[in-house]
């Protein structure tokens, strides 16, 4: 344990050209080298608090208590599709399961992909056909059996419109999950077979983060009230929901797996970061994240706290809308691209709880390119002449839509302030238009309108086919989450064939280039990647700090 | 019935004892030290706000060195500190006082002039038209103010105008039933009476003999609500409905303050305590002004 | 008094459907096509097809009113865009919590305010009077959403006797108590105001009747001091106290949407100010519709318990 990972090291661990099975192999090694059970595994920055927890298995756990989460907004409706929002997804997640995950409880860089609801997997090599084998004895929370039947209920709500409860407004969401699905066919009680109308090798992939709901629940209380009654297979079990103050969660005895050992969660939604702070430091809380970055050091001198970073393939951008002028021209995108000073922003805004990004996808990502460099490096004057040359010597107006704060949103508000004075700074003078989160999402789906030039937002996932999803032509709204309306046919052809490619390298190469391509292209700004500053009151042993947006509390304990 | 000529001598009357109430108010305001020093603390900060682009150290949205955040009260070069962006937090109260005092005086203005027209228009003719006028401010009149402002900037979308607007509609009702009141008090006085019956017409009436008799009320209600205004209009901001970012406002400062309450507190502190002297200062006028002007208001 | 009463109930109606008409046109001052900010800009066709139907948006303006009013008056109120619950359920799931924190922020206005009166009245010119006036000064010009952030800073921060916000000690077991200290803060934000008022209108009112002939009368009469404050002075000086505080009603409804957003405390305020950031247009429109109702509510009854108070007013008008 003399040891202690930077995060600079475990980034490089990512950057190793290995294949992805060698690549995780070898995280299976390190991490087991580096962590033992029962001991927190952290991604230390130079300014962090040390591990907590003592010698490996030096303290045995102990059942019981309740932890308090202060989650950074407002808790909506728990939907199974928990994927959707992280701040969300890390309270749902307690309480829905889905057929397979990258590892929710893996401290590796690059989470393995793992089953949970089905056992294995197996797809046709045409790559139509995908055949699940489900768990079994698994009961769902009101008690109705987990089995073929119940993913078949779930799957067809989603897409088939003759479904008694089929579910107009979660299709926009299940668009690219969906999209080309046929059908879903009982094959036995615990084998389940779906069915595409093309080769769509992407889309077990895209079954992650697809949680399974009850049937009966969907039977009982319909489109209307469902999210009123979230009724999963999940180690959690929603007790209270409580809008605007707390959502209460017990252990679920009849569990499939390994009993939880805590009694109950409390999430209690806190949109106020300062009350958040004051909240740990009175011991109201025992977590939260997204604090304002300057309360890290501080925290990291408190010896009743941990500071946990882990980079996990996120990026915060500012988007384009290079449909209207003047971001149409892509000189005028470079040009404040080369505006913003991203080095001084990480330094001194976010207190280095990032690092700078270069490109759409980093560190941890399946199209992350480690040969690539910075290519439009801060140059204020070199921004000013692209501009001239644009033809707007004198610069232009234009408006930025961003939420202050938000799932993954890092400090928010004083980033998009900064970007904006260094965007003046060469000409070019933006209104700042803030928007609350969740409609702000909801408005992100819809696209930028001409009058508005830039949006501000991050994504998250390791997962190689976000490259398509945030940039292919067909995601446009209101297809998917391209509100820039980019589109580059360049961009659509390698992606497309990625799309057709069934071995996983190959893929991996092309969402590669399609990476560097979008680069090139400057379709956002990119900013930095952000590491999830947690902090946490040492009570708690054996919280896992996956390489996702979201986690959970499923092995976490406390001592006192 | 009396003589014109008496008629002309009590209109004299009448008008002597107006330009003697308010000579006799001015002599009382100077004696009143405490509303004299409210007024030279608002009439300072107005003076140095008015100067801002002149006095202010720095650019209140240049961001003069990210490196030198929240820095404290009294670091060098930045008296009252550096806020989250290392903003210079002097310069952004210097120039904030720009959008805020505004909002506080022009509402106040534009919602004194529609409520006393309409208050006069509704006191003084018909009284089907003050029936009219009169139920519509009182459904006004029955909002909560700030939620109906709230309603009214979330409907039309945030901003600083659409802010004012709000703001100066949930004041009319006010203003119109202060100076319809007072109006129809007035109606019966005799000088008015005379001057009616000496063939002036309504209007002239109206603007000649009842409106300077209305003032006194208004101007004491009017100072007293301009400081109750910056503190509506700064709500408005700290609840994200009032001017967008980066301007500096009072309000939306203390709103950026919030998130560092606990390391730099000055950040929150500084344009709260501007929004409290200036509102402090414009309540002790405003005492001021009404014991000078209305005897029988006056707190013993 | 039966006859004055129903007067006043008959006088709220057309004060009440002014109000209703008043929320409807403020809905339809938002711009662009307001079937999407009812139905939520995420909405489907399907959803804002249904949204049109429902709130009859293809039928004439003011027969769209009608639809809506009638609507209202069973109690729906549309639901929320964002968390699809109706707003009706919404509201009255929070309604109590916003109750008891307004009502606690009263109740300290009103004792400690007309405390402070008394004691600066019948001590005039004393430092007590002066520190209480001065005291009140300040309650009066300080703006709550500042309050709340110093007390937090100094109650939670600091010293650490009070709770940030929130409404209960989610780890607790609750109860009376626990309520009380999270009640504390917030109430004493949200009553400041108040409380500068009612102090500094007790005191005027009860110098004005101090010097009435009737307290001298009582005064001659030998009768102490005490008795001659309490019993005759206090009771004539609440009756305008009693206006003030409904009025104060008002303020208090307006406050809480910045108070219990400072404090974290689950009301009204709270759900308002959520669904004000977040363009949920249904239930900014409800919550403003229900709260102003209750507002004139409280004063129709303010009103009536003046006259009852107070046999001065002729109520047979």
């Amino acid at each position: 344990m003399g040891y202690k990972p930077t995060i600079v090291d475990l980034l490089r661990l990512n950057r190793e050209d290995t294949s992805r099975r060698e690549f995780l192999k070898m995280v299976a090694l390190v991490g087991g080298a580096l962590v033992a059970p029962g001991v927190l595994e952290i991604a230390c920055t130079p300014a962090q608090a040390p591990t907590s927890g003592g010698a490996p298995g030096a303290m045995t756990p102990k059942k019981g208590g309740v932890l308090v989460y202060g989650a950074e907004a407002e808790i909506n409706p728990l939907y199974s599709d928990y994927g959707l929002t992280w701040s969300n997804g890390r309270v749902s997640r307690h309480i829905f399961e889905p057929l397979m995950e990258s590892d929710i409880l893996s401290s590796a860089d690059v989470s393995p992909t793992v089953g949970v609801l089905a056992e294995k997997w197996t797809e046709s090599p045409d790559a139509k056909v995908t055949t699940w084998t489900l768990r079994k004895g698994v009961k769902f929370h009101d008690g109705a059996p987990f089995n073929a039947e119940a993913v078949k209920y779930n799957i067809e709500r989603e897409f088939d419109k003759s479904h008694p409860f089929y579910h107009a407004k979660a299709w926009g969401s299940q668009r690219q999950r969906f999209g080309f699905i046929d059908k879903v066919e009982v094959v036995d009680e615990y084998t389940v077979r779906m069915t595409q109308k093309q080769p769509y090798v992407n889309f077990v992939l895209l079954m992650r983060g697809y949680g399974v709901t009850s049937p009966e629940a969907i039977k009982k209380y319909g489109n209307d009230e469902l999210h009123r009654y979230p009724l999963g297979t999940g180690p959690f079990k929603l007790e209270e929901f409580k809008a605007g103050d707390r959502v209460v969660m017990v252990k679920n005895k009849d569990y499939w797996g390994k009993e939880p050992w805590l009694d109950k969660i409390i999430f209690r939604p806190m949109g106020e970061p300062a009350v958040r702070v004051v909240s740990l430091k009175s011991g109201d809380i025992d977590f939260s994240v997204n604090l304002p970055p300057d309360t890290y050091a501080d925290f990291g001198k408190d010896a009743r706290f941990d500071v946990i970073q882990k980079a996990y393939g996120h990026v915060w951008f500012v988007r384009f809308n290079s449909k209207n002028p003047p971001f149409n021209d892509r000189r005028v995108r470079i040009a404040a691209t080369m505006a913003v000073n991203k080095d001084a922003l990480i330094r001194d805004i976010l207190k280095n709880t990032g690092v700078k990004a270069i490109a759409p996808f980093g560190p941890g990502t399946d199209a992350y390119d480690p040969d690539l460099k910075e290519i439009y490096p801060y140059n204020p004057t070199k921004a000013k002449e692209l501009l001239r040359d644009a033809g707007f010597p004198n610069g232009f107006e234009t408006t930025v839509y961003f939420p202050p704060s938000g799932s993954g949103m890092m400090a928010g508000q004083p980033m998009v302030e900064f970007i904006q004075r260094n965007l003046a700074e060469v000409g070019i003078r933006v209104k700042m238009v803030p928007q609350e989160w969740n409609t702000y999402v909801q408005k992100y789906y819809e696209g930028l309108t001409p009058d508005v030039g830039l949006t501000n937002m991050s994504h998250g996932t390791d997962s190689g086919t976000n490259v398509s999803r945030l940039y292919h032509t067909r995601q446009q709204p209101p297809n998917g989450p391209n509100p820039g309306w980019y589109s580059n046919a360049e961009v659509d052809r390698v992606l497309d064939q990625a799309d057709q490619e069934p071995d996983f390298e190959k893929r991996r190469s092309l969402w590669k280039q399609a990476n560097r391509l979008i680069a090139e292209d400057a379709a956002d700004i990119y900013v930095a990647h952000d590491t999830l500053p947690r902090v946490m009151n040492r009570k708690i042993h054996d919280y896992v700090a996956p390489a996702q947006g979201s986690f959970v509390f499923f092995n976490a304990w406390l001592d006192q | 019935m009396a003589s014109s000529s008496a008629i002309i001598q009590q209109l004299q009357r009448g008008q002597r004892r107006h330009h003697g109430l308010a000579y006799e108010a001015w002599r009382m305001l100077r004696r009143d030290r405490v509303a004299v020093g409210g007024a030279c603390v608002v009439l300072i900060v107005a003076t140095l706000v008015i100067l801002a682009p002149i006095i202010a150290p720095y650019d209140p949205v240049a961001i003069i060195d990210s490196s030198n955040r929240l820095a404290p009260i009294g670091s060098p070069g930045h008296p009252l500190g550096t806020d989250f962006l290392g903003r210079d937090v002097l310069s952004r109260i210097l120039w904030g006082g720009r959008v805020s005092l505004p909002t506080g005086i022009f509402p106040v203005l534009l919602a004194g002039l529609v409520g006393t027209s309409l208050g006069l228009t509704a006191g003084f003719f018909s009284v089907r038209l003050d029936n009219i006028i009169m139920r519509v401010l009182d459904v006004i009149f029955a909002f909560p103010s700030l939620l109906l402002a709230i309603a009214i900037v979330s409907a039309l979308g945030p901003g600083l105008f659409n802010a004012l607007l709000a703001i100066t509609i949930v004041q009319i009702p006010q203003y119109a039933r202060l100076v319809r009141s007072s109006v129809l008090s007035l109606k019966e006085q005799e000088y008015v009476i005379a001057a009616r019956a000496m063939g002036a017409s309504s209007l002239r009436t109206v603007l000649l003999h009842v409106l300077p008799n209305t003032l006194a009320p208004i101007l004491v209600y009017g100072t007293l609500e301009t400081g109750r205004t910056v503190i509506f209009a700064a709500g408005l901001s700290f609840l994200g409905l009032g001017v967008e970012p980066p301007t500096p406002e009072w309000g939306a400062m203390l709103a950026e303050g919030r998130s560092v309450l606990s390391l730099a507190p000055h950040i929150a502190t500084v344009p709260g305590l501007a929004i409290f002297v200036v509102t402090l200062s414009l309540n002790l006028l405003g005492d001021g002004l009404r014991d000078a002007l209305d005897p029988r208001l006056r707190q013993a | 008094m039966t006859r004055y009463i129903i007067q006043r109930l008959l006088a709220a109606i057309p004060v009440l459907l002014g109000v209703s008409i008043t929320v409807f046109i403020i809905l339809h001052l938002v711009p662009g096509d307001i079937a999407y900010a009812l139905a939520g800009p995420n909405a489907t066709q399907e959803e804002l097809a249904e949204v049109r139907r429902v709130w009859g948006l293809d039928q004439p303006i003011y027969l769209q009113y009608f639809t809506w009013l009638t609507r209202a008056l069973r109690g729906d109120l549309g639901r929320s865009a964002l968390q699809h619950d109706p707003v009706f359920t919404m509201i009255m799931d929070r309604f109590p919590n916003t109750f008891l924190l307004a009502i606690a922020s009263l109740s300290i206005s009103s004792i400690v305010g007309i405390f402070a009166g008394v004691i600066s009245a019948t001590r005039q010119y004393s430092l007590w009077d002066r520190l209480m006036m001065l005291l009140a000064l300040f309650g009066n010009s300080m703006p709550s959403f500042w309050l709340g952030l110093v007390l937090i800073m100094i109650f939670a921060l600091w010293l650490r006797v009070f709770p940030s916000g929130g409404m209960t000690d989610v780890r607790g077991a609750g109860g009376l108590l626990d309520l009380l200290h999270h009640l504390i803060l917030p109430a004493v934000t949200l009553g400041t105001v108040s409380m500068a008022i009612v102090a500094r209108l007790v005191r005027s009112t009860m110098l004005e009747v101090l010097r009435q002939d009737y307290i001298r009368t009582a005064k001659a009469k030998g009768l102490v001091d005490r008795v001659v404050v309490y019993r005759h002075a206090l009771r004539n000086a609440l009756l305008p106290v009693i206006t003030v505080i409904g009025l104060q009603t008002g303020f208090l409804m307006g406050g809480a949407i910045i108070v219990e957003t400072i404090f974290s405390w689950p009301g009204l305020g709270q759900m308002m100010y959520r669904a004000i950031s977040s363009r949920d247009t249904p239930v900014v429109m409800g919550g403003v519709l229900l709260l102003a109702t209750v507002f004139v509510f409280v004063n129709l009854v303010v009103d009536i318990c003046y006259a009852f108070l107070d046999p001065r007013i002729k109520y047979s008008n």
